[in-house]
């Protein structure tokens, strides 16, 4: 099979489920768009199978299979992917475009309306949230049987089975983890930590460490073709795209702590600096 | 008269006033441009929807949302093109430079080893992988342990501060300097090492121990003897051993997650020929804030106790023994690529045992850092230029009766210096300085001037 083909062929079976009668949005409504499938073809009575450049609805229950994979780009610029295995619905998208500070013209009057919001009920498997407009200004929710994650602005692997959740934060200001009780919450504000909700109880945000991160890539990745085409040449990199020459130095020139880099080579490349700011300002009688 | 008392005024408004409008006119410019690319973005991502199947469209929304600095974007755009069989090799270590920039550096070291796992990166991608998981897996350890050792030769004119005024004050009265106490140039050998260990505590709060520990020597040309000499007047070999030690932490990293604080401890000691000087401990905290990337704030203020010997070749050495304070008061900016102003202001109270030697003083400092690829070879290294300078103004709060009892001593310690850092190796870097220090004071015994040139061999680990 071509590989465009494969790329292009269905990896899911949806089907319509009923909307939640709290739904800001109206079912059926467009709410996002599949960018990327990993294709296992699999076909159930009743659903509709799901094709890149196919419209993501509201209300829709969205599942995959053993092998199958599904990335969502939304219309507020958030993305899901689905691992295997997973079923999702998104019980609320509730986006205002008119409101964010590129789109609103002068004079526009906005009127006092539900505030933006987007939340996703994960009822088993794995998924990766990246958070678009609306999380930048309201908390995405992930809902599973055993706790909800509130995670503002930011990136999360979720994994849900039976009796735990798991929720691991990549960036953002915070992932907040909620028994469905109410009765117990923790928080994380570090990129690479953690957190697992249980029944009865939830652990203290742990260090996850890098073994573990490359295993649950896999998961959310194709597999290149043996004996596929050479790479195309390339130019410089996208990512560093706005600060030519960074990736020679990324810690002086990319990283978030930069000022911090360059204020410590100024004391530590100078002796008589780092001695000064140790030692004080006496009145040595020796000129250095 | 009259007329020019008037113009200064009026240039001076004029030039206020055109700066005002080059600063507003230049925040709206950039402005305009961050409305722009919004512009460009919201179309690049209209077409993303409309042709899901298009990684040429992809990649075009996710490079102009780099541009707009929404590199959480970027990485909702580029993450699905992973799914696809061939998917370029590349794609990896875009995910993982943009995952460094947002400061997620686990998931950046894992992206970072799949991709050199992967045969079909280039040679270049390899080479921008290994220097970033180079920086990653360092960020990534919990326990962490670097530092420096620099072994140098330095000439200066003059190492003992000498006045050059061919008369100072004794008693009150201006006599001749005698002609053993003016400037004479020297050259020394130093060797100075720092080490620095971090031990992050896995809390939210990013609690961190931070440790560092430093030592310096070095031994002037002159100097054949550390045997006690009244009235040396000959430079002296210096030893320097100082460390600090403390806890780097966020105190609400939700709320204000740019704000930093450590408090810590400091204990030190510093020889002269090989005896004991005097020994400093204290305390003190420092703090920062940053605001954006590009901006930060940050200061600390530091107590600590000096401890002077007496010795007899340093006349009333141990009355300077007391306690000094410090506050400090510093701004970042970056103004561009690898390129950052710094300054700083201090104040600083010192106490002693007699108040000729007591002082209060302000300190300004400016430094402005930047790098730049070896413009001599061309071998694609990259070199760094520091340029500083400094003015400590001090304001003895007695008199000295063995100099003049009537009058307080007030000076103002300039200093210039031009660092540059030339990398040799991939971590080692011939340094070379040139440091200028003039002190105009208002008692002749304390001017002086020194010009001081220095190169040395870095290693840093």
């Amino acid at each position: 099979m071509n590989p465009k083909d494969w790329w292009l062929a269905a990896v899911a079976a949806t089907s319509m489920v009923a909307p939640l009668a709290e739904a800001a949005s109206q079912p059926g409504d467009r709410i996002g768009v599949v960018t990327a499938v990993r294709p296992t073809i699999r076909s159930t009575t009743g659903s509709r199978v799901v094709y890149v450049g196919n419209d993501v609805l509201f209300g829709e229950r969205l599942a995959t299979d053993a092998t199958g994979v599904i990335h969502i780009l939304f219309m507020d610029q958030s993305s899901i992917t689905l691992g295997p295995n997973t079923e999702v619905t998104i019980d609320e998208f509730f986006f205002h475009p008119e409101r964010q500070p590129a789109g609103v013209a002068a004079g526009i009057q906005i009127k006092e309306e539900r505030k933006d919001g987007i939340a996703v009920n994960l009822v088993k498997g794995f998924l990766r949230v990246v958070g678009g407009l609306i999380s930048k200004r309201s908390p995405t929710r992930i809902t599973t049987s055993t706790a909800t994650l509130g995670i503002r602005g930011g990136i999360t692997l979720v994994e849900a089975q039976d009796n735990q959740t798991r929720g691991i934060f990549l960036f953002g200001d915070e992932m907040q983890m909620n028994s469905p009780d109410g009765r117990h919450m923790r928080s994380v504000t570090r990129p690479g930590f953690g957190l697992v909700g249980r029944a009865g109880g939830m652990d203290d945000p742990f260090r996850v460490p890098v073994a573990e991160f490359t295993g649950m890539l896999a998961l959310f990745e194709g597999r290149p073709l043996p004996g596929g085409a050479p790479p195309p040449p390339r130019g410089p990199l996208l990512s560093t795209s706005d600060r030519p020459g960074g990736a020679a130095t990324p810690d002086t020139a990319l990283a978030i702590d930069r000022l911090d880099r360059a204020i410590l080579n100024i004391n530590t490349g100078d002796p008589r600096s780092s001695l000064h700011g140790l030692l004080g300002t006496g009145d040595a009688p020796v000129q250095s | 008269m009259s007329r020019n008392r008037f113009r200064m005024p009026v240039c001076r408004m004029v030039a206020v006033a055109a700066g005002a409008l080059s600063l507003i006119g230049g925040a709206a410019a950039q402005t305009s441009t961050a409305a722009d690319i919004q512009r460009q973005v919201d179309d690049a991502f209209k077409e993303v929807m409309a042709k899901a199947d298009s990684a040429e469209a992809r990649t075009r929304y996710a490079s102009l949302l780099v541009k707009a600095e929404n590199f959480e974007g970027g990485i909702a755009a580029l993450e699905g093109l992973l799914l696809a069989p061939d998917a370029p090799a590349g794609i990896r270590v875009e995910l993982a430079f943009l995952y460094y920039r947002l400061g997620s550096y686990a998931l950046a070291e894992a992206y970072l080893r799949e991709a050199l796992a992967d045969p079909r990166l280039d040679d270049l991608l390899k080479q921008q992988a290994n220097t970033l998981l180079a920086d990653v897996v360092r960020r990534n350890q919990v326990s962490h342990l670097s530092g420096s050792l620099m072994a140098g030769l330095r000439v200066q004119r003059n190492p003992t501060a000498a006045t050059s005024e061919g008369r100072i004050l004794a008693a009150g009265v201006l006599v001749p300097r005698d002609d053993r106490t003016r400037p004479k140039s020297d050259v020394d050998a130093h060797l100075w090492g720092k080490l620095d260990h971090t031990y992050d505590l896995g809390a939210q709060n990013e609690a961190t121990v931070v440790t560092s520990l430093v030592g310096y020597a070095n031994h002037f040309s002159s100097v054949d003897s550390h045997a006690y000499r009244p009235g040396n007047t000959d430079p002296f070999d210096v030893a320097v051993i100082a460390a600090s030690t403390g806890i780097r932490f966020k105190p609400s990293p939700t709320d204000l997650p740019g704000l930093t604080l450590r408090p810590h401890l400091l204990l030190g000691q510093m020889l002269l020929n090989g005896h004991r000087y005097f020994v400093t401990g204290g305390l003190g905290i420092d703090g920062s804030y940053r605001i954006s990337e590009r901006l930060s704030w940050g200061g600390g203020y530091e107590a600590r106790r000096f401890s002077y010997n007496a010795r007899p070749d340093i006349t009333d050495s141990e009355r300077a023994s007391g306690t000094e304070q410090s506050l400090r008061l510093r701004g970042a900016v970056e103004t561009g690529v690898n390129r950052a102003l710094i300054g700083e202001i201090g104040f600083i109270d010192r106490g002693a045992e007699r108040r000729h030697l007591e002082f209060s003083g302000t300190e300004a400092r400016v430094a402005y850092i930047f790098s730049y690829v070896d413009p001599v070879a061309n071998s694609g290294s990259i070199w760094t230029t520091t340029l500083s300078g400094s003015a400590l103004q001090r304001r003895f709060r007695g008199a000295d009766p063995a100099i003049d009892p009537t009058i307080r001593r007030r000076d103002t310690e300039w200093r210039f210096s031009v660092l540059n850092s030339m990398p040799l190796a991939r971590d080692i870097a011939l340094q070379v300085q040139l440091e200028y220090t003039k002190t105009p004071s208002n008692i002749p015994n304390y001017e002086y001037s020194n010009l001081a040139g220095s190169v040395g061999v870095m290693w840093k680990f």
